[in-house]
């Protein structure tokens, strides 16, 4: 320990050291349409022949510049035109710039020819990060959907195509954390989770972290899908509305005073679609999404900050207008306040506080159902801070505090009520550091301090250690990998049995239980030429201790309802793609193999594909045509086999006499769990979309076909009836936005 | 132009295959399982136990399997305590038209046994080929009402619902219970006895009451509503304008008490999904030591509530017992 704190001080040292006579050059880069930051440009300066990405947020920080020289700063970014301006900073200060830059036609989205590829993060690992236009250029099932497409990234696995549920290399899909605007959105789902509550026109970046994510990421096990939402236009206002066969959008933005706001909002107005998704069965869903941000940056007050309030309000039902059957409903309220800072020091504070709410209920009616109802509060309070030292190297600190109510409501067929509260905080304290010094090598090491817990059981994991390298051995291939442990006290009470599932209440991972944890070890290979062609390759494995699981061997009210399983995954990842003016080739195969052991039975998931193979194809058409194709393959997912029936007692009426009508229904007979396969998944999508400038407005039509060789994939196999249930279908869709 | 109508050809055809929908077999390897259910009750010495196996269905469709897979030739017998054995005979008892089998289906039944409340009970099985189905459990003691705590008048003389209290010696009983109004009505120069269940509440639903009928439950008192009480007096004689036709008998109460083997398969087999969510494997319970099954117990208790005849004629109805 010592060791390390030694090392550390004369890094500290060195950096100072080393800084005097340079300066740091800091920018914003923006859209100068719209001044909406652009994550992840290019920034490269030519006689230094260094550079650097903009983060999530459109800043960049490039330390250790030697003063008082001119240099060329250049920036790119696909989609826009690069430009190329001087710059010279001053000595031991930071020179700050903002850079705006001009969108160019859509058939010439490549990135300029830039001198050297300019590492994103050279520690990242297992990231994937998407723009809000690839989200709409994908093929899509009625409407643009951001869970939809992660599932055509390697190592994201589904349970079918009707669903948006994804799974994350082995991990259950409520090990997966959804942050909105840094704020953790506990139900993302609309309509029995088909679609996403997230409307991508209102998203300006998403982080997509497969596992290996660092420490400033904590309470899931699996994966994280950080997004970032859009400031709204700072130069005008705008509209946008559009409408598909399921809902009608509107969204407008617009200068204020110092700032920029957007408002948006959904409503699904027909559900005659829906009946595509859920084999000809009506769904009767009602929902909207709405969202607002404020963003004001006055430099008069309190120079180099920014603060943002943001909402964000879900809500839906399933009103069956039948008594006889039971009604649903659920809703996310969101509420996110942030102060962003950029000082005089290479210093990024960020601080921010959340409510996140959640709220789902059965409403049985005469239905065999009974009441159930779910609650979850979670008052978050987080403060991240960023140091850049001059030799480039990076500290990070930070806290997050949340204050976690969980309230679960059941009845039980007898009337007996389950009623689970629970109520606590956890406090997480995180620090790494980034040693990003060196030309070929970079480090990530960081720890998770777990000071306190909502999990009632004390013996949490205190600490979680978070570990990522990068070695460049030549220009083009970088070897990385990662190490981490990750504790999630959270799980919810979901059946993995239930492919379509309604109710998935949140809570606390029972006091009996030690919360879950898992263990993730990665190692890639990434080769790449400029931002031409990639060719990348990860392997992965992934353990998970005290995996909670639904107790199916409860008889009794007083047996516990969740047993601790095991979890373990692991597999193989290759990505590639080429970026020419004309096509964007994108493909990926994932070789993975999942396992889960409860109570001694080790079993494939639900969702454990062997092999899956992706490609998608996009094309600028040119004359503002664009067009995409993907292909899905994966092989079969895992099903219980029937090993016959049998007329199975039922006791509908105990006041009849047996005499008077067998009380007997077949029952089926199943085998071990999910040792069977269903046959091959494969799915052809295409994507044909127009925009039509006028002088007021500019009109869009995209119009989509899902499963065009009308692939008759199946999605499961009624054993009641013999009915053997298929996913998709050939669903040609059109929908049109409307700009002002 | 040749190439490229090939090359036409060529795709069409792939898609077409590739449109295709694989066979799938869902069938593992079948294994001969046999089924034994018994539910013994305790208000009567007649019980009856079904002895089936299990099956394969061609099509896929379990339904549509039309032969029925009782067993025959099985050895059956019941223990009632220590002493009293009983051996169950067989017999053939012909189906309702509308049933999916076309044959008639087998019973094993003991007409003289009754069971012992608080004894326990056995059963076995001896299956033709020695293979043996058992099982045990106990006959739950009958309850006891609670004349001080319970109502024995409709409607009460105070409050607005009528409640029936009971003690169970069961350390975890659930209950099932129902509540019935028996009543003449004349038709034709004749009276016909009649019940009209009441439900616990009912539910209007485009311009039609919905009954809603009582749950199962643990706790050891039941309440009605006066309210669903009267619409319910009111829903006897719908669509009959001469009301003197129905002469109000009274109210029966039924509670039927099950044991814990019952009451958790009860459990598990009305665990009913919801309208939508999609549940692949479901745990299947049973009590029966080789096989699959229940063999389970219950008792019946009643208890009555009289009619005040003015609340009777305030529906134009008749009494008919005294107050």
């Amino acid at each position: 320990m010592k060791n390390i704190t030694y090392f550390f001080i004369l890094l500290f040292i060195y950096s100072a050291v080393e800084g005097q006579n340079k300066g740091t050059l800091r920018g914003l880069v923006t859209d100068s349409t719209n001044s909406e930051a652009l994550a992840y440009c290019n920034v490269f300066l030519k006689e230094l022949g260094i550079g650097t990405a903009t983060d999530s947020r459109g800043y960049f920080l490039i330390p250790s510049i030697p003063a008082n020289q001119n240099f060329t700063l250049i920036i790119s970014y696909i989609g826009y035109h690069t430009k190329k301006i001087n710059i010279k900073v001053l000595p031991n200060k930071i020179t700050h710039y903002d850079v705006q830059l001009l969108p160019s036609d859509i058939e010439l989205q490549a990135v300029e020819k830039i001198e050297k590829l300019v590492e994103e993060n050279k520690t990242d690992i297992s990231i994937r990060r998407i723009l809000s236009r690839e989200l709409e250029y994908l093929p899509k099932g009625v409407e643009s959907d951001l869970f939809r497409s992660l599932k055509y990234l390697s190592g994201v696995q589904s349970a079918g195509d009707v669903s948006a549920r994804f799974y994350v290399r082995g991990g259950a899909s409520n090990q997966n954390l959804i942050l909105f605007d840094g704020v953790t959105l506990y139900n993302p789902f609309h309509a029995l989770g088909l679609f996403s509550v997230i409307d991508p026109d209102i998203i300006n970046n998403i982080e997509f972290y497969k596992g290996g994510f660092a420490a400033n990421y904590g309470g899931r096990l699996s994966s994280v899908v950080d997004i970032k939402t859009n400031d709204g236009n700072k130069n005008k206002f705008g509209a946008k509305a559009s409408a598909s066969y399921l809902a009608t959008k509107l969204f407008l933005e617009g200068p204020l005073p110092h700032g920029s706001f957007y408002l948006s909002g959904r409503k699904s107005y027909s559900t005659e679609v829906l009946k595509k998704f859920m084999n000809n069965q009506n769904i009767p869903a009602d929902f909207y999404d709405f969202s607002f941000k404020l963003n004001y940056s006055n430099q008069d007050f309190i120079p180099g900050s920014k603060f943002i309030v943001n909402g964000f309000f879900s809500n839906d039902k399933i009103d069956n207008s039948d008594p006889t059957i039971e009604d649903f409903s659920w809703k996310n309220n969101l509420f996110g306040f942030r102060w962003f800072f950029v000082g005089d020091s290479p210093l990024f504070l960020e601080m921010g506080l959340g409510i996140s709410n959640f709220q789902g209920e059965i409403l049985p009616q005469l239905s065999s159902l009974n009441k159930s109802s779910n609650k979850i509060n979670d008052i978050s309070m987080r403060m991240d801070l960023t140091y850049i030292f001059d030799s480039k190297d990076e500290l990070w600190v930070g806290f997050h505090i949340n204050q976690i109510n969980t309230h679960l409501y059941i009845e039980n067929l007898v009337d007996e009520d389950t009623d689970i509260k629970n109520s606590g905080t956890d406090i997480s304290l995180y620090t790494k550091y980034k040693l990003l010094r060196f030309d070929n090598f970079a480090i990530d090491a960081g720890l998770r301090f777990n000071l306190a817990s909502v999990s009632q059981n004390k013996e949490i994991m205190f600490l979680e250690p978070r570990f990522n390298a990068s070695y460049t051995l030549w220009n083009f291939l970088t070897l990385k990998s990662a190490w981490g442990l990750y504790q999630q006290t959270l799980t919810t009470v979901s059946d993995e049995d239930e492919i379509i599932n309604i109710f998935e209440p949140w809570i606390v991972i029972p006091e009996y239980l030690l919360p879950a944890k898992a263990m993730h070890a990665i190692f890639g290979i990434e080769v790449a030429n400029g931002n031409t062609w990639k060719l990348g390759v990860e392997s992965y494995y992934k353990t998970v201790d005290n995996l909670p699981v639904l107790n199916k061997d409860k008889i009794y009210t007083t047996d516990h309802d969740f047993i601790a399983g095991e979890g373990e995954s692991y597999g193989l990842e290759v990505n590639a793609s080429l970026n020419t003016p004309v096509v964007d080739f994108k493909t990926s195969y994932t070789n993975a193999y999942a396992y889960k052991v409860v109570d001694g039975k080790r079993y494939y998931p639900r969702y454990d594909t062997r092999h899956s193979f992706n490609i998608i194809v996009d094309l600028k058409l040119g004359n503002n045509w664009h067009s995409s194709v993907t292909w899905v393959y994966s092989s079969g997912l895992p099903f219980t086999e029937i090993l016959g029936y049998y007329d199975k007692l039922y006791l509908d009426n105990f006041f009849d006499s047996w005499n008077s009508r067998d009380p007997r229904r077949p029952y089926t007979l199943i085998g071990v769990q999910n040792l069977g396969r269903l046959p091959d998944y494969h799915r052809l999508d295409l994507n044909i979309s127009k925009k039509f400038a006028f002088s007021f407005m500019n009109l869009y039509l995209d119009f989509n076909i899902i499963n065009l060789y009308d692939r008759a994939n199946i999605f499961y196999f009624k054993k009641e009836t013999g009915e053997r249930v298929n996913m998709l279908p050939f669903l040609p869709t059109i929908s049109v936005k409307v700009e002002l | 132009m040749k190439t490229k109508f090939y090359l036409l050809t060529l795709i069409l055809s792939l898609l077409t295959i590739l449109s295709c929908e694989e066979t799938f077999d869902p069938y593992g390897k079948f294994e001969e399982k046999y089924v034994l259910n018994c539910i013994v009750r305790a208000d009567t010495n007649y019980q009856v136990a079904l002895v089936s196996k299990s099956y394969i269905s061609e099509n896929l469709d379990p339904y549509s399997n039309t032969e029925d897979k009782s067993v025959q030739n099985i050895l059956v017998r019941l223990w009632n305590g220590n002493d009293n054995v009983a051996i169950l005979k067989d017999t053939i008892v012909e189906r309702s038209s509308d049933d999916k089998y076309n044959s008639p289906y087998r019973i094993y039944y003991a007409e003289n046994f009754q069971p012992i409340p608080g004894l326990p009970l056995e059963i076995e099985a001896v299956l033709p080929d020695g293979r043996v189905l058992s099982s045990a459990t106990s006959v739950p003691a009958p309850i006891n009402f609670l004349d001080t705590s319970s109502d024995t008048l409709i409607p009460p003389s105070k409050g607005d619902y009528i409640q029936v209290v009971w003690n169970s010696p069961q350390t975890k009983p659930v209950f099932i219970l129902r509540l019935g109004i028996y009543y003449f009505k004349y038709e034709g120069g004749s009276k016909k006895r009649y019940i009209y269940f009441v439900p616990q509440n009912y539910v209007e639903h485009e311009g039609k009451f919905v009954p809603n009928y009582p749950k199962p439950i643990t706790q050891s008192r039941f309440s009605f509503d006066m309210k669903t009480i009267d619409k319910a007096m009111e829903l006897i004689s719908a669509g009959e304008s001469d009301k003197s036709k129905f002469e109000i008998l009274s109210c029966i109460i039924e509670v039927i008490a099950l044991d814990e083997n019952l009451s958790i398969y009860y459990n598990t087999t009305a665990n009913a999904n919801n309208a939508f969510s999609v549940k692949l494997d479901e745990k299947d319970y049973s009590n029966i030591k080789g096989g699959y099954g229940i063999f389970g117990a219950y008792n019946r208790n009643y208890y009555v509530l009289r009619f005040k005849h003015d609340y009777i004629r305030s529906f134009g109805y008749i009494p008919g017992l005294t107050e």
